[in-house]
C-alpha cells in the first residue's frame, strides 16, 4: 500500500546519510555536511509530503545590479579613451594651453555626478541640492587653485544658484500635485545666495549685482509660494521643522 | 469602514497624512544601506503557481486600505517622518534578487515594501522603519486573501473586496503611549562585548537562505523533554550550536548574546501596526569546560525567561522613549542625530553574536486556508551580525529561516542535528547559492 501511494508523487527529497535529515530538492550534495548523497537514498514520498507539505524553489539571481555597473564601467571607459584623445589632440597640436585638462576636470565631474545620480538613493529635491552644493565647492575650488580672483562667488556660483531657481521651477510645473515637496530647496537656495550677500558685507566679494539678483529672485519665488501656497506650504514647512 | 474610508481619501486629497517615526523606526534609515538594508521577508507559498497579474491587482486592492504601508519617507530638519505616498502603486513583479534586498526608494516609486513572487511564493519585503513583523505579516494575510479571491472566484464567490472584519489598524506609537517615566538602565552587559562570528563571506550581495520544516508537534513533545518553552527550545539550540562549532566548546571570556526581539502587543494590549518590539538578550559565558545541551539549555531559558517580564520590558521601553522625548535632544539637526544614532548603534553591535526572532503561529481566516502551503520569515544582516534566524509556524509546520553572508554552515548543521537527535524528523531547503562555487 505504501508504494502505491509512493507512486503518486514524484521523489523531490532525498536523506543525508551523515545527517539524517531530510533534503528538498535532492540536491547531489549535503549543503550541510558537504556529503555526497546515494540518489536512491530516501524516504516515503507520500510520509513526507504529509509531515511538510510541498516546498519551494528560489529563482536563479541573475543580478540587475551587474547590468548596471558594466553600463557605469563602458562610460567611464569611453570618458577615459576620450580624455586620452583630448591630451593628445592638445599635445600635437600648436595651442600653447592645456585646455585637455578642463576637458579632464568636466568629464570626471559629469562621471561622478551620474555615480551619484544613479547610486545615491533619495528623492529629486535632495539631490539637486546636494548636486548644487557640490558643483559650487568644484567651482569654488577651481578659482580658488587659479589665484583666487572671485569669479566664483560673484558670478559662477550665483548662476547656479539662479539654475537651481529654474530646476525647483521646473520641477514644480511637472510635479504640481508635489510642488510643496521642493519648498524646502527653494529655502536652501535663498540662503545659499544670503551667505554670498554676507560674504560682500564682510568684504570677501567686490561686486554683489549677481548675488543680489540672486537673492531677490530666489527670496520673492519662496515668499510668492509661501503667500498662495497656504495650507499646503504650511504643512509643508510644520512637517520637515517638527521636533 | 468604506464609508469611513470614503471620508479619509476625500479628506488627504487635500492634506496627505504623515505620522513621525516610532521609536524603534528612528534608528532604521540612519543605518540603512545596501549592505544593511534593514528589510526583512515575510513569504507565502500557495498550492498554485502565482499569476502575477492577478496579484498587483490584490495589491491594489488591499495597499489603499492600509494607510501604513502606502507611506513614503520623509527627511526632515530635526527628525525623518512618513508622509502619505500619492505616486503611482509600486510595481509587482517576479523575484530577481535574495531576500531582504535593500528598497530603493527612488526606483520603487518612494514605497518603502515590495511584493515579488516565484513560482508559488508571494513575497512581502518591508523597511523596517514601516512596521515590524506584525505588521508585515497583517498586510501579507490580506494580500493573500484578496489574491485568492481573484484567483477563484467561483470557489471564493461570496468573499468580500475588502479588509478581513475586526481587523485592527492602529497607527498609534506604542512606545510613547506606554512610556511613563525616564528611567536610566544599567546597560552593564549591554554594553559588554559579545562573541562576534567571523568567517569567509560568499560573493558581496549574495545571501545563503536555509529553511529548516519542523513538524510542530514533534519540536513541541521535543522542548517538553527539555521541560523548555518551543522558542526557549530553538533559542538555546542556537546557542549551543555558537557554542560548539564556533567557540569549538571552549571557555570564552566573552558572553554569546542571541538578541531575540520581543512583540510588545500582548504585554502592553496594543493593536498598533507600527513598530512595537524590544529586544532582549539570551546570554551564555562559557566560563568551564564542556557544557551539555541540557546546561546551555537551562542557562538561555532561565535568562529569557527573567528578561521577558513587564517589569523588565517597562524598564527597556522607557529608557529608550527617554532618549527621543528628551527635550535637549529633540531640536538638534538631524545630520547630527544621525551620527549620533549611528555610533551608538555600532557600539550595541558588539554586544550581539546573532539574532533569533519568532514571529508566532500565523492562523488564516476560514476558506482561505487549504489554499495556503506554508509561511516563511527572513531577516537581512547587519553589519557584524551575519547569521540570523527568524521562525514562523503555519498548519503544523514550524518553518526555522537561516539567512547568512558566511559560506560555512557549521552552525546551522549543528543546530538541526540537534533538533534532529530529539527524535524530530528535519527537512531541509537552501536557496542553492553554493552551485556556482
Ligand atoms: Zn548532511
Amino acid at each position: 500500500m505504501t508504494t502505491e501511494k509512493t507512486n503518486e508523487y514524484k521523489r523531490i527529497t532525498t536523506r543525508c546519510p551523515q545527517c539524517r535529515i531530510i533534503l528538498f530538492d535532492q540536491p547531489e550534495i549535503c549543503p550541510l555536511c558537504q556529503c555526497v548523497i546515494e540518489e536512491t537514498e530516501g524516504d516515503d514520498e507520500a510520509h513526507i509530503r504529509d509531515l511538510f507539505g510541498e516546498n519551494a524553489p528560489y529563482p536563479d539571481i541573475e543580478g540587475r545590479r551587474k547590468k548596471m555597473r558594466l553600463a557605469l564601467k563602458v562610460v567611464l571607459f569611453i570618458f577615459v579613451v576620450a580624455e586620452f584623445l583630448m591630451i593628445m589632440i592638445n599635445r600635437l597640436t600648436a595651442v600653447n594651453y592645456p585646455w585637455s585638462m578642463i576637458t579632464g576636470v568636466a568629464l570626471l565631474y559629469i562621471y561622478l555626478s551620474l555615480m551619484y545620480w544613479i547610486t545615491y538613493d533619495s528623492g529629486f529635491a535632495s539631490k539637486v541640492g546636494l548636486q548644487i552644493v557640490l558643483t559650487s565647492c568644484l567651482l569654488f575650488a577651481i578659482d580658488y587653485f587659479n589665484g583666487m580672483r572671485g569669479w566664483s562667488l560673484e558670478w559662477a556660483i550665483p548662476g547656479i544658484i539662479l539654475l537651481g531657481d529654474l530646476i525647483v521651477a521646473v520641477l514644480m510645473l511637472i510635479n504640481r500635485s508635489r510642488w510643496q515637496s521642493y519648498l524646502l530647496l527653494l529655502l536652501f537656495l535663498a540662503i545659499f545666495s544670503f551667505i554670498l550677500i554676507i560674504l560682500y558685507l564682510c568684504g570677501v566679494i567686490s561686486n554683489i549685482l549677481m548675488p543680489l539678483i540672486c537673492e531677490a529672485v530666489s527670496f520673492l519665488y519662496l515668499f510668492v509660494m509661501i503667500l498662495f501656497g497656504e495650507r499646503k506650504a504650511e504643512h509643508e514647512f510644520s512637517r520637515r521643522f517638527h521636533i | 469602514m468604506s464609508e469611513k474610508h470614503k471620508i479619509r481619501t476625500r479628506r488627504s486629497k487635500h492634506r496627505p497624512a504623515w505620522v513621525k517615526l516610532d521609536n524603534t523606526a528612528i534608528l532604521f534609515p540612519a543605518i540603512a544601506s545596501r549592505e544593511m538594508s534593514n528589510v526583512y521577508r515575510i513569504a507565502v507559498t500557495l498550492k498554485e503557481d502565482i499569476d502575477g497579474e492577478l496579484l498587483q491587482m490584490a495589491q491594489d486592492l488591499v495597499r489603499p486600505l492600509f494607510l501604513a504601508f502606502r507611506m513614503n519617507l520623509k527627511t526632515g530638519i530635526f527628525w525623518y517622518y512618513l508622509e502619505e505616498n500619492d505616486r503611482k502603486p509600486p510595481k509587482v513583479y517576479e523575484e530577481n534578487s535574495y531576500p531582504g534586498a535593500y528598497i530603493n526608494k527612488s526606483q520603487n516609486n518612494h514605497y518603502l515594501f515590495r511584493v515579488t513572487y516565484f513560482k508559488k511564493r508571494i513575497n512581502l519585503e518591508v523597511f523596517h522603519a514601516l512596521t515590524d513583523g506584525y505588521g508585515g505579516l497583517l498586510f501579507l494575510k490580506e494580500l493573500v486573501y484578496q489574491y485568492l479571491r481573484l484567483a477563484h472566484p467561483d470557489e471564493l464567490k461570496d468573499e468580500k473586496d475588502r479588509l478581513s472584519p475586526g481587523l485592527v489598524l492602529d497607527m498609534e506609537d506604542s512606545y510613547v503611549k506606554n512610556f511613563k517615566s525616564a528611567q536610566s538602565r544599567k546597560e552593564a552587559y549591554r554594553s559588554r562585548k559579545s562573541v562576534i562570528i567571523k568567517g569567509e563571506r560568499l560573493v558581496r550581495g549574495e545571501m545563503g537562505v536555509i529553511h529548516g520544516y519542523l513538524p510542530l508537534d514533534q519540536i513541541k513533545a521535543a522542548a517538553k523533554k527539555h521541560s523548555v518553552t518551543i522558542n526557549q527550545y530553538l533559542v538555546g539550540a542556537f546557542v549551543y550550536s555558537i557554542y560548539k562549532e564556533y567557540l569549538k566548546g571552549a571557555t570564552s571570556d566573552r558572553p554569546i548574546n542571541l538578541c531575540v526581539p520581543v512583540d510588545l502587543r500582548g504585554f502592553y494590549d496594543s493593536h498598533t501596526i507600527k513598530n512595537f518590539f524590544a529586544m532582549v538578550m539570551a546570554r551564555f559565558q562559557p566560563e568551564k569546560e564542556e557544557y551539555s545541551f541540557d546546561e546551555v539549555l537551562e542557562i538561555v531559558a532561565s535568562s529569557l525567561k527573567e528578561q521577558i517580564t513587564k517589569e523588565n520590558l517597562d524598564k527597556i521601553l522607557s529608557y529608550n522613549v527617554s532618549n527621543e522625548q528628551n527635550i535637549f535632544l529633540k531640536p538638534i539637526p538631524l545630520f547630527i542625530k544621525n551620527i549620533a544614532i549611528r555610533s551608538v548603534y555600532h557600539a550595541t553591535v558588539d554586544a550581539t553574536t546573532a539574532t533569533m526572532t519568532n514571529i508566532g503561529d500565523v492562523k488564516l481566516r476560514e476558506p482561505y486556508e487549504k489554499y495556503v502551503e506554508h509561511f516563511y520569515a527572513m531577516l537581512a544582516m547587519s553589519r557584524g551580525q551575519e547569521l540570523k534566524g527568524a521562525i514562523v509556524c503555519y498548519n503544523g509546520t514550524l518553518i526555522v529561516t537561516f539567512t547568512t553572508r558566511f559560506s560555512d554552515v557549521s552552525i546551522q548543521k549543528r543546530f538541526f542535528r540537534i533538533i534532529s537527535n530529539d527524535s524530530v524528523e528535519v527537512a531541509i531547503e537552501t536557496n542553492d547559492y553554493r552551485e556556482d562555487e
